[in-house]
Parts: structure tokens; C-alpha cells; sequence
């Protein structure tokens, strides 16, 4: 077992019946995880690159679609729903996209104390629509098998991964070195350090 | 609303949205981690019939392999002319099944007397005690006593009248079916089987077989002897009830993923039989060849069939026979589906085109089923040999996470002589284990 396969077990059953295999190589985690992770590692390249993540919550137009996306996994999740492979991807593609799209801009708000940076336009909502359409797109033509394609999944994965783990580790620094300094430099007692 | 109120509320709102994620995304992970799976856990360990390289054991045993910490565990032994069968673990992880018969014990010929001269006789050939009792069959009844409890009528006469037929004497003996605890704390016979029949070529045959689990462990599929044949029979663990299914000539069988089926060879034929006994298939294959059984597809529609030159795969909802022939390879065998079923490994002998190389090299190879291409993907190193053409020990087999392949074979040690070895291969790294000491520590066990 590989280091990646390694890592991916603490967060996926890795049911190998459940998995997809492009190019002779089985990837390290089921249909419906490979469709979190790949959600999750686009959305966070999109808001990384666009700086959308800076201008705070999405609208409610978008929050809609994400709250929706977040609602839909159970049934499919638990297997209420369990239509194919297809439908396992897609529905783990739409919930890691949501997932990122409310982590990201709440990790960067909290960070920055509430301070938001510009503001949504229509641009920026039909944008996020546009990519929502292509991830909705996904379920249709993947995988190619290509062994190229194959890193290039587990690669957009683990970017996926990487921003859960850069989102919780940013938000626990922040955590601890504001009750540093609450503690230490102004102490509990202090009303104005509470401010 | 002021500046300080909007940032209090984007903030408050940021809290919640992350809360909301994170907690969404743990959920999700929790659920996925720790839903059932179907592995069977020999993907992180193996059971294995291990005996020794020179091919005639004086001992041989089953073990339990872990392949990430080298630790063997003993399941159980044999010493001499007794044998044990390929082991085969259960879905759930609990057991370990296996045949096992024991060494004969010499004993006293059984009196004239106690033979009934009018009774459909079967003549006793050897005396030996199989698992505590001693085999003195009287008579055709005797023998298949506890065939009367679970085969319908019709078939337990003919296979009466076939027994009672044969010209040549009887030579019978126990066949245990056994299961063992992972740790090789707990060990249980769960029926001791009175075969007849060739004992030496029935024994060497069970070398080659094992028993067969239901996927919910509730079922063990065993074979019992008699006289060149086999018929499957299910027991049932908690009910204790057996159910015979159906005749063959190999004694492999190989039960669907989803439960429904049960394929083994009769001669030419492959038989297909439903298991709660509503259906029964059969398909013609070529006679003149040598069929091997090796399993079915994920989606239990199709079987692997492997000859020593081509791999068959049959859909049996359609009877579509689908030859798959290596340009590239002499000798192909033991083939098993990859996971999603697209792809079938096998172990290959090469085309050797340089006469001065005398032994074989060994390739795993995959064929996709699709486009039929084949692919290498290891070599089994210099000086490892295994046979795929005779009756050797040779195994290949991969883990049913379809990460790990194990070849067994054998290489040639320090002092030149032949070594039993184990090869792992993960697609990238390769471990050679040697399982002659293995042997070795129950021989000089106190």
C-alpha cells in the first residue's frame, strides 16, 4: 500500500468494487469520495484563482445551489438512492464543490475578522453557474483512460484534500493565537479584550 | 447599520458557513470510513498452504501472512501422507475453511464377520482412521448415509447404482472440512466426509482445490469424493444443514459475488447451478482441452475460464464466449477479473526466442476485455521459476482490493537448493518472502 493509499484510508471505506480504475490503476478512494475530493480540489482552484474566496459568502442565489448540493449527499450517501457509479461521482462532485464554497470564503472572513474584500457581481454568480454546469458535466465522460489522466485526477484530489487541511489549519492557528493572546497578554478577566 | 455591525454579522455568518462544512464534510467521512465493506481481509494478510520446494512433503501446513509486518501465524499441519487443501477465507474474516485428511494410522484388518456378505458390498482396501473413526464401510447404504438427509432420491440412486458398479475395490477414507480462527486459536471440524475412489490422485487433486464461502459467510460450499468425481454440496453453520448442488469432474468450484451461483466443470461441460436449487445451466466447451476455473466478474454475469493457451470469458445470462489469446505468451493461467471487471490478470510464460535461456520467465500480464490489448505489468525476477503447464503448487492470485498481486513459486537458494518463495508486488515494490522456514519451525517445534 502507497503513501497516498495510506492517507486516503483514514477517509475512505476504499471499496475496491466501488472505485474506478483508469489505466490499469485503481484510485485510492470510491466513486463517490473520488467525486468529494475532485469537487472539492476544482472549486478550490477556481476560488483561488478568480480571488472570488476574498469577497466573503457567495450570494444567496449560490448558497442556495450549495445548501441543496449538501442536502442531496444523504440520500445517495446513505444509499437511499445508489443509481451507478455515474450518479455516485456526481453527487460527491456537487457536495465537495458546496463544501468548498462555504469553507473557503468563511475561512478567509473569519481570518480577516469579518472584513471582506470587493464584492460578488453577476459576472462572478454566472461564472460559479458555468462551473457548476461542468462539474454536472463530469459523470458523462470520466474516466479517460489515460495514465496521465489518472495522475491528473489523484493530483486534483489531493489539491482538494490540501484545502480542507489548509482550511482547518488555518482556522486552528487563528484559534490559538487569539486565546494566546486573550490569555497571556490581556487575561480573561479584561473586558476590553474581549472587544 | 455601521461598519463594526456589518463585519460582526459577516463574521458571525462565516462561523456558521464553516461550521456547517466541516461538519457536513466529517459526516460525510465518518460514513464513508466506516460503512460495511466487502473485503475479506487477506488483502493486508494471506492464508496459505505452504509446503516444500522438492515437491513431495514430509510436512506440510496452513498459515496466516501478514504482508505489512512479516508475522505467520500456524493454522494447522500435517505430517507425511496426510494433506491439506488450499485454504479459503471467509467474507466476514472470522474463519478460515480447508480440507484436511488426515495421515492413516495402521490398524488391525477388520474381521471377515463384520462384513455382511448379502449386502450391496464394498470392498475395504485399507484400514485407516480418518479423524477418529475408522472407515469400515459395509455397504452402499453405509456410505451414503447422510446423502439420504440432503440429495433428492432420483440422483442418490443413480449415484448408488454408479458406486455399486465399479469393478474395482473400494478404497475410502476421511476427508475433514475444517475451520480455523485467523489467530490459529480455534480450530473446528465441521463434517468429516467418507470418500472413495484413487486416494493418491484424489489427494493430490486437493491440493487444488479449497472450499468456497457464501458472501455472507453463512454458507461453506464443499466438495466430497467419490470415486473420480465430486459432487458441491452447501453447509449451512448456524442450521447445520446441507444441500447438494452439483456434480463435478475438477472438484473447483467458485461461487457469484452476489450469492446466486455456483460454477464447476463436469468433463467438458461447464455447469451452472442456481443455489436455491431453481436452475441448472450447462455449456459445451471444447473436450480436448484442459479447463481450469477461475472465477467470476464483480458483476457476477460473466467466468473466467483459463486453458494453457487462452483465457474464456463467458457471459452466462447471453452464452457469449469471448477467447482472449497473448500473442506474446507461451503459457497463460490462473487468471482473476480486476476489480471494476474490465481487466483480467494472469500469469504468462514468455515466448523465449534465444535457445540458450532454459528456464521460462514469468510475466503478470492484464488483457483488457474491451480492446483485447495486453499488457505486462511485471516480470517475475531472474532465477524465480513457477510451471503453469503441469500440476505444480504454482499460484497467482490478487488481493480482492486489486492493489497486491502474490505469485508463488520457487528460487534457487545460497546452496543451490530450490526455495518455496512467496512474491508480493503492489505495482511498484516487490517483497520475496521464503516460507521453507516456515515449515522448518513446526518441524523443530518441541
Amino acid at each position: 500500500m502507497n503513501t497516498i493509499d495510506y492517507i486516503f484510508s483514514f477517509l475512505c471505506g476504499q471499496d475496491a468494487s466501488r472505485s474506478f480504475a483508469i489505466a490499469g490503476q485503481l484510485l485510492p478512494f470510491c466513486q463517490r469520495c473520488t467525486g468529494v475530493y475532485v469537487g472539492m480540489g476544482i472549486g478550490f482552484l477556481y476560488l483561488l484563482l478568480s480571488r472570488q474566496y476574498r469577497k466573503g459568502l457567495p450570494p444567496l442565489s449560490i448558497l442556495y445551489v450549495n445548501i441543496a448540493s449538501l442536502l442531496i449527499m444523504p440520500l445517495f450517501g446513505f444509499h437511499i438512492f445508489d443509481p451507478g457509479a455515474a450518479w455516485r461521482l456526481w453527487s460527491g462532485l456537487i457536495f465537495g464543490n458546496a463544501i468548498v464554497f462555504l469553507l473557503l470564503p468563511a475561512v478567509s472572513t473569519i481570518l480577516n475578522e469579518g472584513r471582506i474584500i470587493g464584492h460578488h457581481t453577476k459576472t462572478s454568480t454566472l461564472c460559479f453557474f458555468a462551473l457548476f454546469a461542468f462539474l454536472n458535466t463530469i459523470p458523462l465522460w470520466f474516466p479517460i483512460q489515460s495514465i496521465y489522466f489518472y495522475y491528473a485526477a489523484l493530483g486534483v484530489s489531493f489539491t482538494g484534500l490540501v484545502c480542507v487541511l489548509f482550511c482547518v489549519t488555518a482556522i486552528t492557528g487563528f484559534l490559538i493565537k487569539k486565546t494566546v493572546v486573550l490569555v497571556n497578554l490581556k487575561g480573561f478577566g479584561n473586558e476590553c479584550a474581549r472587544d | 447599520m455601521n461598519a463594526q455591525e456589518t463585519k460582526r454579522i459577516g463574521y458571525s455568518k462565516a462561523v456558521i458557513a464553516l461550521v456547517a462544512a466541516l461538519s457536513c464534510l466529517i459526516i460525510y467521512i465518518l460514513a464513508c470510513v466506516l460503512s460495511p465493506v466487502t473485503w475479506s481481509p487477506d488483502s493486508s494478510k494471506i492464508a496459505i498452504l505452504v509446503t516444500p520446494a522438492d515437491g513431495e512433503p514430509n510436512v506440510s501446513a496452513i498459515f496466516t501472512y501478514d504482508v505489512a509486518t512479516d508475522e505467520h501465524v500456524l493454522l494447522d499441519t500435517v505430517q507425511e501422507s496426510g494433506i491439506l487443501s488450499g485454504p479459503a477465507w471467509s467474507p466476514d474474516g472470522k474463519w478460515i475453511a480447508y480440507y484436511k485428511v488426515e495421515p492413516p494410522v495402521p490398524q488391525e484388518p477388520a474381521p471377515a464377520a463384520a462384513i455382511d456378505p448379502n449386502a450391496a458390498s464394498l470392498t475395504v482396501k485399507s484400514s485407516e482412521k480418518a479423524g477418529g473413526e475408522a472407515n469400515v464401510i459395509k455397504t452402499v447404504e453405509e456410505l451414503f448415509s447422510e446423502e439420504n438427509k440432503m440429495m433428492p432420491p432420483f440422483l442418490l440412486e443413480a449415484i448408488k447404482e454408479m458406486s455399486a458398479q465399479q469393478d474395482e475395490d473400494y478404497e475410502t477414507f476421511g476427508m475433514k472440512l475444517m475451520v480455523a480462527a485467523p489467530d490459529g486459536n480455534q480450530r473446528k471440524v465441521l463434517r468429516v466426509m467418507k470418500c472413495t475412489g484413487d486416494k493418491d490422485n484424489t489427494l493430490r487433486q486437493l491440493f487444488f482445490i479449497r472450499p468456497e464461502w457464501s458472501p455472507d459467510s453463512a454458507n461453506i460450499f464443499h466438495v466430497r469424493c467419490l470415486s473420480g468425481g465430486y459432487y458441491f454440496a452447501s453447509l449451512n453453520r448456524q442450521a447445520g444443514q446441507t444441500q447438494v448442488h452439483l456434480f463435478s469432474t475438477t472438484g473447483q468450484g467458485s461461487v457469484s459475488p452476489d450469492g446466486k451461483w455456483l460454477a464447476s466443470l463436469l468433463e467438458g461441460i461447464l455447469v451452472l447451478a442456481r443455489i436455491d436449487g431453481t436452475t441448472c445451466k450447462y455449456s459445451k466447451m471444447d473436450e480436448d482441452l484442459e479447463y481450469w476455473l477461475s472465477g467470476w466478474s464483480p458483476d457476477s454475469r460473466k467466468l473466467l475460464i483459463t486453458t494453457k493457451e487462452t483465457l474464456v470469458v463467458i457471459d452466462h445470462s447471453t452464452g457469449d464466449k469471448q477467447l482472449y489469446v497473448d500473442p506474446d505468451a507461451k503459457l497463460v493461467g490462473y487468471g482473476h477479473f480486476s476489480a471494476d471487471g474490465d481487466n483480467v490478470y494472469y500469469l504468462a510464460t514468455r515466448k523465449n526466442d534465444d535457445p540458450n535461456l532454459s528456464e521460462p520467465r514469468l510475466d503478470i500480464r492484464s488483457v483488457n476485455l474491451n480492446d483485447k490489448k495486453t499488457t505486462v505489468l511485471f516480470s517475475l525476477p531472474e532465477g524465480v521459476s513457477a510451471t503453469i503447464d503441469d500440476d505444480s503448487l504454482t499460484q497467482f492470485s490478487v488481493s480482492p482490493d486489486g492493489r497486491m498481486f502474490l505469485a508463488r513459486g520457487v528460487k534457487e537458494g545460497k546452496d543451490g537448493n530450490p526455495k518455496s518463495i512467496l512474491l508480493f508486488w503492489d505495482g511498484k515494490t516487490q517483497k520475496i518472502v521464503e516460507t521453507d522456514p516456515w515449515l522448518m519451525e513446526i518441524q523443530h517445534a518441541p
